[in-house]
């Protein structure tokens, strides 16, 4: 192992902030992405009624959401399977709520609620839109 | 190992009543839920399923647990009212549809409570027909806000 020497002009950089961040950041990265990984296998009708166990698809588009939120330091709440069919990243700040949630289609729908009428929209399955949805639910869950 | 096996009440039996196409606004609902679901006083959106959504009329119809038969005791169960049920929605796209939403008493012969939250497009109602998902969302998001955790 190589000790390095502290040095407070590295610790400034972006590098480092970034790689504090990810340090950081990578407990619940990690607890999520196994809570990911098992979903596929649910039975049909896990949830006692009809639903469809999340496919592959939709697990890669939560994965895909997760990376983002790593990127934006945004830990969510909790990532749940969807009665719908697919994975839900859901967003609880006090009485305020958010979700995107991940069909087994391959599309991806945002809303939140808890601040007048809900709101419902479609997010383009991308990197860029991914992003942009979660800057509006950041934005309602800081409201 | 003796296994401890809950009869289901014999009030929940149909044995031969009729329907009862009338719901009290203020009549409460009942839904059982995946634990997962619950995030602290909250019924997630992803808990509530495709229309039509299962649920057992309370009052002179069932308790809250019997919606836990045959064997989801460890379950939660949720209870909403009539009258949270959002009346209608329609898509934000400038679609022309409208969908109205309304109580429908379906008994079973095992459960004379269970009713269904069903969706009227255009003011017909097809079972196998399900609003878009956007509006599926939008329900869901409305619903969930109203939604009380008995446990």
């Amino acid at each position: 192992m190589i000790a390095l020497a502290p040095d407070a002009s590295f610790s400034q950089t972006p590098l480092a902030r970034r790689l504090l961040q990810w340090r950081l950041s990578r407990p619940w990265l990690e607890e999520f992405l196994e809570l990911l990984a098992p979903l596929p296998r649910l039975a049909p009708g896990w949830d006692s009624y009809a639903a469809e166990p999340p496919n592959e698809v939709s697990v890669d588009r939560a994965r895909a959401i997760l990376e983002v939120l790593d990127e934006l330091g945004l830990p969510p709440t909790c990532i749940v399977p969807s009665a719908e069919g697919g994975v839900s990243v859901c967003f609880v700040a006090d009485s305020r709520y958010a979700d995107l949630e991940c069909f087994n289609t391959g599309e991806i729908l945002a809303g939140f609620s808890g601040a007048g009428e809900p709101s419902v929209w479609e997010v383009a399955p991308n990197k860029e839109g991914i992003g942009l949805a979660l800057e509006e639910i950041r934005g309602h869950l800081r409201a | 190992m003796a296994t401890f096996v809950r009869e289901r009440p014999a009030y929940l039996f149909r044995q031969g009543r009729p329907v009862v196409p009338q719901f009290e606004v203020d009549e409460a609902l009942y839904r059982r839920y995946d634990p997962r679901h619950r995030q602290g006083h909250r019924l997630l959106p992803a808990a509530l399923s495709p229309f039509p959504l299962s649920v057992n009329r309370g009052g002179r119809f069932s308790r809250p647990e019997d919606v836990l038969f045959p064997d989801k005791f460890d379950w939660g169960i949720a209870s909403f009212k009539v009258k949270d049920v959002p009346e209608w929605l329609a898509p934000d796209s400038g679609e022309p549809d409208r969908y109205d939403f309304r109580l429908r008493h379906t008994p079973k012969e095992d459960n004379y409570a269970h009713s269904e939250v069903c969706s009227f497009k255009n003011g017909c109602f097809d079972r196998n027909v399900n609003p878009q998902k956007t509006v599926r969302k939008q329900f869901r998001l409305i619903l969930s806000e109203k939604i009380v955790l008995v446990r």
